[in-house]
């Protein structure tokens, strides 16, 4: 494992809304997903995920219900609301632009005007 | 589904505690699923444990830290909907019935067309429901009357027998259970002389205790003392109606201590006047005939009621008890147990030992409840049904909106507006249509009820009832109470659809609507099928009344009636006769009269006679019991019932040979070798020679045995003197308009013999058969009803389709489909519906027809000709109702179709 970056609270909300749309998860599934994805790069705290899960919860762009994992486990399966997808829609576009952006500049690639 | 509802509905905010316990659940369910991902990686159990625990975050901060954040979640999440509430409940409210009403006067054929389908069905159930109500629900009119009840011992067989005026005593003992205890018989036809005209009269015999209970004060004087209905035969006192006080005494308040004579049985009997009754108390008998003179239960027996003046007789009142303070029903039912034997005594005169019941006093009495009873489950099944139809029918139509406002819903969905909202508003336009519809329904049901009493405000003796069905809070209640529920059956499932539907499919695919909403073609099934239910009973019911009047063999139309009783009026015989004789020639020298006849017997020409003879063909035997009737010369030319033979003429009288004219059956019977005509009949031990036979043309109902009749000449006198006679006079043109002058003529001739049962032959057959004749009426008007209503609903699903798919349809017809062939899939989609709620229609009906067969004469259950007419009819409404847009489809241009967008 080689120097984890640390992951801004209002980014992991977006990682976990990004979880998400692949469809109904518990939290370990997140964090599962999240380590793949990031070949395990990322420099969260278990519980972190959960502070998110309970905010994205209150803000309704998330809906949670109880129920039974694969392994026969008492879990808390989360999926994302309409407005929880117009949210993720919206970051992912911002993102892509600000990283755009941020990129362009740090690499030079255009002169400033 | 779950995840669905609660969204719909919201879920309920989580309470503190179970937060807390839930949290807690969530984070040992995550450190089991790290650890065992860390076992699987190689780790020991307790080395797995550990680095789950570390992973998780700072082993002291972490739980709280998510605990906080919980918390706050759940505090947000409750304030935000409690706010959300009370926003639903009133802006959002207000909001919608705004938009509501706006969009139903942007669409006023639409909410016309819903307003009035829905109308029509409430005021239909609205109108069983006042009928019912005034039946079997509607409290007595008394102060308190929810304390009224009573008292009735059960036979063996179901039916209720009164205490009588004994028992109502005994009870009376009781004052722990009863505060007073009334004993009440209803309703005797007396002949009543006042002022010295005769007259005949309702009269009730009522206890002391009767007026109290009800908190009726008397007009004037006084109401009957506990001493003057304490002993049997000693207080000839009398209360009279407001009405009768009005009509007869002038509204005279010298009528205190005036004598009025019953006259029957003779010599009759006088009664002093000791008060009047206050305005518009008429007794309590609903259903029953109007009470006009109240006389001490203690008289009954004086004036021939029950029993011989001989044997006192104060038996067989009905006992009205008012509960004593704090006594319930079932807590008096049970005190009065041990009284069972000795009521049973007192009433029945046996002694097995019966429980008594206690049963609150509604409606009419119990044995009118129990002959309505069947009328009541129909009017309610019919109304019922109408209602479904009608629901059945606005959700198909609300359907059908709702997918042409679908691309109004998808809009508002993908711009974020709540599904819930959307449902809600839907539901807040049924609701506000419902309204509308039920204000419309019970103001109908005010004509509707009036036309529906208007069966039973007068018995086939022409006697007023005492019938009222006036609007309660009752009424008004379940009249908002059906529309709320109809809103509910009619708008939830289109509300449902709306929210279901998928913003993007309906966006995609144009105007015409998401892929999942379509015309629901089973409501029009169901709709088919209960409509068949209905029009199928109609015409059963309607063959069989007149089955009826086929049966009768007789012509009722332009017939007058009328009946006189000089023997009330205590005259002899002589003057009795020449009495009828005058009024027979006084009658026959009308203008416009054709013919006079008259007859005795209770009914002209139906029902049974209250004279039965033994009759048969020697002298010694008398074995066939036969109805005999009384029959004036010309009695059945009069009514146009053919004779075989001849019948009787002027110059049968006494002192002549003796004649009798036979019925078929009883020709049959007598004679099976069919020599009738010209034989000899015997009856009380008299030789009859048979001058003509008639036809049998009784009209009965099915279930009524029918004995034989034979007819007897009315001047011959055969088995003692006639006097009392029944005319039927048959008139040119309508019989209704000679009903005045008939009255006047015959009360000219002798103001002292009373006239009664002034009224056309045929609304006499109306009154006598009720209940076929107002089932058929309903059912023929529901019936109709509910064929329009199909044919509607159906006409809109096929209309919206060839909307729909006007570009669909101008696209097959330019690439050369048969505009035919188009307008036959269209009807065939119809038809196929029609089809299946026909044949569900038809096996529904002939299973339930059985509940019908009571009323049923001269028509089994399972008449074919009555499903066939139904299904004939419903298939031919079906078909127009598809014909009109499926041809309207096969005319599409298909140039102006395709630019259709």
């Amino acid at each position: 494992m080689n120097d984890a970056m640390p992951v801004l609270k209002g980014n992991l909300d977006m990682l976990v809304l990004k979880a998400l749309s692949w469809g109904e998860m518990h939290g370990f599934e997140i964090l599962e997903w999240l380590e793949q994805r990031s070949a395990s790069r990322l420099d969260i705290d278990d519980s972190a995920v959960y502070q998110a899960l309970h905010r994205l919860e209150e803000r309704e762009l998330i809906d949670a219900e109880w129920g039974v994992s694969d392994k026969n486990r008492r879990v808390r399966f989360y999926r994302l609301t309409a407005a929880g997808r117009a949210q993720l829609r919206a970051d992912t576009d911002r993102w892509a632009e600000y990283a755009e952006l941020l990129l362009g500049i740090m690499r030079g690639s255009r002169k400033p005007a | 589904m779950r995840r669905r509802f609660r969204r719909l509905f919201r879920h309920p905010p989580v309470r503190p505690d179970q937060l807390d316990r839930e949290l807690d659940d969530e984070i040992a369910s995550h450190l089991a699923a790290r650890a065992e991902q860390l076992e699987r990686l190689g780790m020991t159990a307790d080395e797995a444990r550990a680095e789950a625990l570390r992973r998780f975050g700072d082993p002291v901060t972490a739980r709280q830290r998510l605990a906080a954040t919980a918390a706050h979640r759940g505090s947000r999440m409750r304030a935000r909907e409690r706010s959300e509430e009370l926003r639903i409940v009133t802006t959002g409210l207000s909001h919608d019935l705004r938009v509501a009403a706006r969009t139903l006067r942007l669409h006023p054929t639409f909410a016309i067309a819903v307003v009035a389908t829905l109308g029509l069905a409430i005021a239909a159930a609205v109108t069983a429901f006042s009928f019912v109500d005034a039946m079997f629900l509607r409290p007595l009119p008394a102060p308190n009357a929810d304390r009224l009840a009573h008292v009735y011992l059960p036979r063996h067989d179901g039916r209720l027998t009164a205490v009588g005026s004994a028992g109502a005593a005994l009870l009376r003992t009781r004052s722990d259970i009863f505060a007073s205890v009334a004993a009440e018989r209803c309703c005797w036809v007396k002949f009543v002389r006042e002022r010295g005209k005769l007259d005949q009269r309702y009269a009730a015999f009522v206890s002391s205790q009767f007026f109290p209970m009800l908190g009726v004060a008397p007009r004037l004087g006084r109401f009957f003392l506990p001493q003057e209905t304490a002993t049997a035969g000693t207080e000839p006192v009398a209360v009279i109606s407001y009405a009768l006080w009005q009509r007869v005494f002038a509204g005279d308040p010298s009528v205190l201590g005036e004598d009025i004579n019953v006259t029957t049985p003779p010599p009759g009997r006088n009664f002093t006047i000791i008060g009047v009754a206050p305005e518009g108390f008429d007794g309590i008998g609903i259903g029953a005939t109007r009470t006009e003179i109240w006389l001490p239960t203690t008289m009954a027996g004086t004036v021939g009621i029950g029993c011989t003046p001989a044997i006192p007789c104060d038996d067989d009142g009905d006992a009205l008890a008012r509960l004593a303070p704090g006594v319930s029903i079932a807590r008096a039912q049970l005190g009065i147990a041990n009284l069972g034997a000795e009521l049973s005594r007192l009433a029945i005169g046996d002694d097995s030992v019966r429980r008594p019941v206690v049963v609150r006093a509604t409606g009419a009495s119990v044995a009118t409840q129990r002959e309505y009873s069947p009328l009541a489950r129909l009017l309610g099944a019919i109304a019922g049904l109408l209602l479904i139809i009608a629901c059945a029918n606005l959700s198909g139509l609300l359907i059908v909106r709702g997918m042409s406002r679908a691309r109004e819903i998808a809009l508002r969905l993908s711009l974020g507006a709540q599904r819930l909202r959307i449902a809600r508003q839907l539901l807040v336009e049924s609701g506000l249509l419902a309204l509308l519809g039920g204000a419309l329904g019970v103001s109908l049901s005010l004509w509707t009820s009036r036309q529906l009493m208007s069966f039973f405000i007068s018995d086939s003796e022409g006697f007023e009832t005492y019938f009222h069905a006036g609007l309660d809070a009752r009424i008004l209640w379940f009249a908002l109470a059906i529309s709320l529920a109809s809103t509910l059956v009619f708008g939830l499932l289109p509300a449902l659809v709306a929210a279901r539907a998928q913003p993007a499919d309906v966006l995609k695919s144009g105007s015409s609507g998401s892929g999942r909403a379509r015309p629901r073609f089973e409501l029009i099934a169901v709709q088919v099928a209960l409509t068949s239910v209905l029009l199928s009973s109609a015409i059963l019911l309607s063959r069989s009344f007149s089955h009826l009047l086929h049966a009768q063999r007789f012509e009722s139309d332009h017939v007058a009636l009328f009946r006189v009783r000089p023997a009330a009026a205590t005259y002899d015989t002589l003057r009795s006769e020449q009495y009828v004789r005058a009024v027979s020639d006084r009658v026959a020298a009308l203008p416009g009269v054709e013919r006079v006849a008259f007859a005795r017997g209770s009914g002209l020409t139906w029902g049974t006679s209250p004279t039965e003879v033994g009759v048969g063909t020697s002298s010694g035997d008398s074995t066939h019991r036969s109805d005999a009737h009384f029959v004036s010369p010309r009695f059945f030319e009069t009514l146009k019932i053919p004779v075989m033979g001849r019948e009787f003429s002027d110059g049968d009288i006494a002192g002549t040979p003796l004649v009798a004219i036979v019925d078929e059956s009883l020709a049959r019977t007598l004679f099976p070798g069919g020599n009738a005509l010209g034989n000899t009949i015997y009856a009380g031990r008299k030789p009859f020679h048979i001058v003509g036979i008639v036809p049998d043309y009784r009209v009965r109902e099915a279930h009524e045995a029918a004995p034989p009749m034979a007819f007897f000449a009315f001047w011959q006198n055969a088995f003692g003197p006639e006097r009392d006679a029944r005319f039927a006079v048959r008139v040119h043109g309508d019989p209704s308009r000679m009903l005045g002058i008939l009255r006047l003529t015959v009360h000219d001739i002798d103001p002292d013999v009373p006239v009664a049962e002034v009224m056309t032959l045929s609304r006499q057959m109306d009154a006598s058969y009720p209940q076929i004749r107002l089932g058929q009426n309903v059912l023929l008007a529901s019936g109709s009803l509910a064929l329009i209503l199909s044919a509607i609903g159906l006409y809109g699903m096929i209309a919206f389709l060839v909307t729909r798919r006007t570009r669909d349809i101008g696209l097959r017809i330019a690439l050369g489909a048969l505009p035919i062939r188009v307008a036959g899939e269209l009807i065939g989609g119809g038809m196929k519906a029609t089809a299946l709620g026909v044949a569900a229609g038809l096996v529904g009906a002939w299973s339930l027809s059985r509940l019908l067969s009571t009323w049923l004469v001269g028509v089994t259950p399972h008449d074919i000709m009555a499903y066939a007419g139904a299904a004939l009819a419903v298939t031919a409404a079906a078909l127009i109702a598809c014909a009109i847009p499926a041809a309207r489809a096969a005319a599409i241009d298909p140039a102006v179709a395709l630019r259709v967008e």
